[in-house]
C-alpha cells in the first residue's frame, strides 16, 4: 500500500509562531495519495486544509513550521527539504493551482511568458522553444487562439480564462501531483464547471494525481474518488466520495452535509406569504422597464440593467440570480435608489422614485435597508456593535439614548447574540457574528424592506445555514420583504418565493421557486442548474 | 492617446500659469521698490549714489512700473510666455541668458545625483527585502532614516573633509571639468537615494506578498528570480511616481549644494537673486522651476503605460489637476 502511494503524509504536524507564541494548526494529519488518483481535503475556514497544501510543496508561511511526522513523496522524504531542494520539485513534479485566478498572475508580464516560465526553470529551454511550448500548452488549458493570448497581459482575459492559464502553467511540466487550492470558488458557477471539467481531462491524460482543496462538499464529491474531512486541525473522516455522502459517520460530517445548501434537500426555510394576491398596496417595489447605463472610460456604454420590470410582494422574498456581471448588485441598488436608473420608473410602496427630493428619499431610507455581502468590510472594525447599531436610530433621532439601549440589547436577543456582545467590538467577532450584527443594524428602524446583497457568500457552509435561518425567521416573525441577492442558486431556492435569473442586464426568468427549478423555461436558467455542484449525487 | 496628450499639455500650462501668477502677486506685495534697487546698482551699490526722485520715477515709467497692477501683470504675462523674460536687476543681463549660462553645471550634478540615487536607492531596496540575515537586514532598513535626516549640508562638509582634505581624491570647490561635480553629485544624491530606498524597499515587500509570487514560487522560481523577475518591475511602479516629485528635491537641493560647493549654478543664482531682490530673475526662476516639474510629471506619466499594460487601455486626463508641481 504504502509503497505504491505518490504521496505518503504521517503524523504531520504544523504550528506557526506569532509574536513569540506557538500555535499547532495541524494535529497529526496522516493520508496517502496513489498515482493518478484524486483526493479532495474538505473543511471550514480554520481546519488546517490550505496549510497542509502549502506544507505539501513546501510553501508554509515564513512563520509557519513542521513540528511534527513526515512528508514523502515519490520515494523523497522532504518533510526537511530546504528552499533549494523544493525548487527542483515545485513545478516540475508538483503543480500547484491557486485559488484566485484574478491576482495569481503577474499583471506586468505577458500570458506566455508567464506560462513559459516554469520550462525555461525546468527543462533549459530556448526562449522561443519555451514560447512555441506555451502557446501549445494555452491550446491544451482550453483558450481559443492560443497564439493572441500568449501576446496578451492578464487583465485582457475573464476570470475563467485566466484560470485555464493557471491550470495550463501548474501542468507544464506534466507534473505527477497538481495541488489545486479553491481552484474555482472565485468564478462563477457555469464557468467553474467548464474548469473543473477541463482539469480532471487533463490530469487523466497524464496521469497526473489531484489534491483538490475545497470548503464546497459538492464540489469535492462531484470530482474526488476519495474525501478527507478536516477541522480544527485533524482528520475527521475520510473514505470514498459516495460512502461519506450516503453514510457520514462524523458529526461534523453530517453538520457539513446538513449545512451544504445544494446536497440538502430542497427546504423549507420559506414562511408563507402574508399578502397573496396583487393588488397594488401589496407590492412594495414595482419597477417598470428600468434601465441603467454607465459610461465606459475607454469611451461607449455599459447597459448594467437592461430594461427590467418585476415587483416585489408585502412579505415575500424575491431572489435574484445570476452570475458576475449580470447586474443584479446594480438592480439592488437601484431598488434602494443609492443609484438612479437611466430610464424607467421605480416605485416604492406606490411611490415614485424619480419625483422624490433628498429629503423624500431620506424618509425612504428608513423603510428599506441592506446587508452586504461581506460583514468584514462592512462594520466599522474599531465601532462597539452597540454603536453600529444604533447609527441608524441616531441619524433618524428614534428616541432617548436610553430607549436606544433597550433597543440594541432587544436587536441583538433578536439574531440570537448574547446582549454582552454590545460592549465588544467589531474587530473581535466572527465573520457568522458580524453578519448578525449588521442584520442587527438593518432591521433597527424596523424596515418593510430588507436587500440582501450575497449576505452568506463570505462565510462558512455551517455558518451560512444559521444566517439563514435567521433571515427566515425575522421574516417569519416580522413579515419584512426581503430581496435576496445571490450567485448559488440553492441558497436563492432554500429561501426564496419567487425567483428572478439575470444574464447581461437582462431579466431571462421570473417565476415561482419550484417552477424555475423544476420546470426552466429559459436555456440560460438550465445552464445554471446544470452546473450546481453535486446534483447528481442528492437525485 | 493624442487626445490624453492635448489634455495632459493642457494641464501642465495651467499648473505654469499658476506657478506665475502666484510669484507675481508675493513678488508685488514684497515692500520693496525695483527702480530704487536698480538706482542704486544692487543691493552691494554703494549708498552714496543716491538717485533723485525724479530720476527714480523715470525709471519706473521706463519699466512700467508706474502703471497699474493689472496691466503690469498682463504685460509681464504675455513677455513670459514670449520668450522675453526681462532683465537682471543685477547684471542688467536678460534673465533667459543667466537661465542659459547657470544651468548647466546644475544639470550635470543633478542628473549624476539622480542616476546615483536611483541605482543606490533600488539596490539598498532590493538587498534589504531580499536578505534573510536579521542584522544586515536591520542595518538595510534603518540606513534610509538615517540618510534623509541627515542635513545635506552636513553630508556635504564631511564628504569634502574626507575625499578632498583627507584623502584628496577630488577637488572641494569650484566649477573645474567633471571631477568637480561628483562629491556635489553624492551630496545630492545621499537624501533622494534614501527616500527611493524606502519607497522601493516598501513596496517591493508589499509585491512580495502578491499571490502571484506565490505562484511564481510554486513554478519553481528563486527567491532572487522571484523577486527580480515578478516584484520588481511591479514595485518599481510608486518610484517612478516618486523621482518626478523628487526632481524638487534635487533643485531645492542644488541650493543649499551649490553654495557649500562654491560652485557657480542654478542654486547659486537662485540665492543671489533673492537675496538682491533681483525681481526679474527670481520669477524667471519660478517658471522655469514650474516648467522643469511639469514636464518631469509628463514624462512620468508617459512612462506609466510602458511598465503597466493595465494602464494603456485606459489613458485618459486624469480628472482633477495635478496640484503636486505647483
Amino acid at each position: 500500500m504504502i509503497t505504491s502511494s505518490l504521496l505518503s503524509v504521517r503524523d504531520l504536524r504544523i504550528s506557526y509562531t506569532s509574536r513569540g507564541v506557538i500555535r499547532e494548526a495541524v494535529h497529526g494529519v496522516s493520508f496517502d495519495i496513489a498515482a493518478g488518483e484524486v483526493v479532495a481535503i474538505v473543511g471550514e475556514s480554520g481546519s488546517g486544509k490550505t496549510t497542509v497544501a502549502q506544507s505539501l510543496i513546501g510553501m508554509l508561511a515564513h512563520n509557519g513550521a513542521i513540528t511534527g511526522g513526515s512528508i514523502e513523496f515519490d520515494g523523497l522524504n522532504v518533510t526537511r527539504f530546504g528552499d533549494r531542494a523544493w525548487r527542483g520539485l515545485r513545478g516540475e513534479s508538483i503543480g500547484l493551482v491557486p485559488q484566485d485566478p484574478t491576482v495569481s498572475l503577474n499583471p506586468v508580464m505577458k500570458i506566455g511568458s508567464q506560462v513559459a516560465e516554469p520550462l525555461r526553470i525546468h527543462r533549459n529551454m530556448s526562449k522561443s522553444d519555451a514560447a512555441q511550448e506555451a502557446v501549445r500548452i494555452l491550446r491544451e488549458a482550453g483558450l481559443s487562439d492560443p497564439e493572441a493570448r500568449a501576446e496578451q497581459y492578464p487583465h485582457q482575459l475573464s476570470g475563467g480564462m485566466r484560470q485555464r492559464v493557471l491550470i495550463g502553467m501548474a501542468l507544464a511540466c506534466t507534473p505527477r501531483l497538481v495541488i489545486a487550492d479553491e481552484p474555482t470558488s472565485a468564478l462563477d458557477v457555469t464557468v467553474q464547471r467548464h474548469i473543473l471539467d477541463h482539469i480532471d481531462e487533463l490530469i487523466s491524460v497524464h496521469d497526473t494525481a489531484m489534491l483538490l482543496i475545497t470548503h464546497d462538499l459538492a464540489v469535492a464529491a462531484d470530482r474526488a474518488q476519495r474525501l478527507i474531512v478536516m477541522s480544527r486541525g485533524e482528520i475527521v473522516e475520510e473514505g470514498r466520495a459516495d460512502d461519506i455522502l450516503s453514510r457520514p459517520g462524523h458529526p461534523y460530517t453530517q453538520k457539513l452535509l446538513a449545512a451544504a445548501p445544494s446536497l440538502s434537500t430542497p427546504s423549507v426555510r420559506r414562511p408563507p406569504v402574508l399578502a397573496e394576491g396583487s393588488s397594488a398596496d401589496d407590492r412594495v417595489v414595482r419597477l417598470e422597464h428600468v434601465t441603467k447605463q454607465f459610461a465606459l472610460p475607454a469611451g461607449g456604454t455599459l447597459t448594467a440593467v437592461d430594461d427590467v420590470s418585476l415587483d416585489i410582494r408585502r412579505g415575500e422574498t424575491l431572489g435574484v440570480v445570476g452570475e458576475s456581471g449580470s447586474g443584479k448588485s446594480t438592480l439592488a441598488r437601484i431598488v434602494l435608489q443609492l443609484e438612479k436608473q437611466t430610464s424607467g420608473e421605480v416605485f416604492i410602496d406606490g411611490e415614485r422614485m424619480s419625483e422624490q427630493g433628498t429629503r423624500g428619499l431620506r424618509a425612504l431610507r428608513r423603510r428599506m435597508q441592506v446587508v452586504y455581502q461581506n460583514p468584514y468590510a462592512s462594520l466599522d472594525p474599531r465601532y462597539t456593535v452597540s454603536a453600529i447599531i444604533e447609527e441608524p436610530l441616531r441619524a433618524f433621532r428614534v428616541g432617548s439614548r436610553r430607549d436606544q439601549r433597550t433597543r440594541v440589547v432587544e436587536l441583538l436577543d433578536r439574531v440570537s447574540l448574547p446582549a454582552d456582545t454590545a460592549r465588544r467590538r467589531a474587530e473581535e467577532l466572527s465573520g457568522g457574528q458580524r453578519q448578525r450584527v449588521a442584520i442587527a443594524r438593518a432591521l433597527a428602524l424596523s424596515p418593510e424592506l430588507l436587500v440582501c446583497d450575497e449576505p452568506t457568500s463570505a462565510l462558512d457552509v455551517s455558518v451560512q445555514a444559521q444566517v439563514l435561518d435567521l433571515l427566515t425567521e425575522l421574516q417569519q416573525d416580522l413579515g419584512v420583504t426581503m430581496l435576496f441577492i445571490s450567485h448559488d442558486l440553492a441558497v436563492v431556492r432554500q429561501l426564496s418565493h419567487r425567483v428572478a435569473v439575470m444574464q447581461f442586464g437582462v431579466l431571462r426568468e421570473l417565476g415561482e421557486v419550484e417552477q424555475i427549478f423544476s420546470d426552466p423555461t429559459h436555456p440560460y436558467t438550465r445552464e445554471l442548474l446544470a452546473a450546481i455542484p453535486g446534483k447528481e449525487l442528492v437525485a | 492617446m493624442s487626445r490624453y496628450l492635448t489634455g495632459r499639455i493642457g494641464q501642465a500650462i495651467v499648473v505654469v500659469w499658476a506657478a506665475f501668477t502666484l510669484a507675481f502677486i508675493i513678488l508685488y506685495l514684497m515692500p520693496s521698490d525695483p527702480a530704487q534697487i536698480i538706482a542704486s546698482g544692487g543691493l552691494q551699490g554703494d549708498a552714496g549714489s543716491e538717485a533723485s526722485e525724479q530720476q527714480l520715477d523715470e525709471l519706473r515709467a521706463q519699466m512700467g512700473l508706474d502703471q497699474p497692477v493689472v496691466v503690469q501683470y498682463v504685460t509681464r504675462l504675455i513677455d513670459t510666455a514670449t520668450g522675453n523674460w526681462g532683465t537682471s536687476y543685477q547684471t542688467g543681463r536678460p534673465v533667459t541668458e543667466m537661465l542659459a549660462d547657470n544651468l548647466p553645471p546644475t544639470f550635470a550634478i543633478a542628473v549624476q545625483g539622480l542616476l546615483i540615487a536611483v541605482v543606490v536607492g533600488m539596490l539598498l531596496g532590493f538587498v534589504a527585502t531580499y536578505t534573510r540575515f536579521g542584522p544586515l537586514r536591520q542595518l538595510l532598513y534603518s540606513l534610509p532614516s538615517v540618510g534623509a535626516s541627515i542635513p545635506t549640508f552636513w553630508s556635504a562638509l564631511l564628504l569634502i573633509q574626507v575625499f578632498s582634505f583627507s584623502l584628496r581624491l577630488l577637488p572641494a570647490f569650484g566649477n573645474d571639468g567633471w571631477t568637480s561635480t561628483i562629491l556635489p553629485a553624492i551630496a545630492l544624491a545621499i537624501p533622494v537615494s534614501a527616500i527611493i530606498a524606502q519607497v522601493f524597499g516598501k513596496s517591493l515587500r508589499t509585491m512580495m506578498a502578491e499571490p502571484f509570487l506565490d505562484t511564481a514560487r510554486a513554478k519553481g522560481a528563486s527567491r532572487l528570480r522571484a523577486m527580480a523577475v515578478h516584484a520588481a518591475r511591479n514595485a518599481l511602479l510608486p518610484v517612478l511616481t516618486m523621482v518626478g516629485m523628487l526632481l524638487g528635491a534635487l533643485l531645492s537641493g542644488a541650493v543649499v549644494i551649490e553654495t557649500v560647493f562654491g560652485r557657480q549654478g542654478f542654486g547659486r543664482m537662485t540665492v543671489e537673486a533673492v537675496n538682491a531682490q533681483d525681481i526679474p530673475v527670481v520669477m524667471g526662476v519660478v517658471v522655469f522651476s514650474a516648467i522643469v516639474f511639469v514636464v518631469a510629471t509628463l514624462v512620468v506619466d508617459l512612462l506609466y503605460p510602458l511598465l503597466d499594460p493595465r494602464i494603456r487601455q485606459t489613458l485618459r486626463p486624469p480628472r482633477r489637476l495635478l496640484v503636486k508641481a505647483a
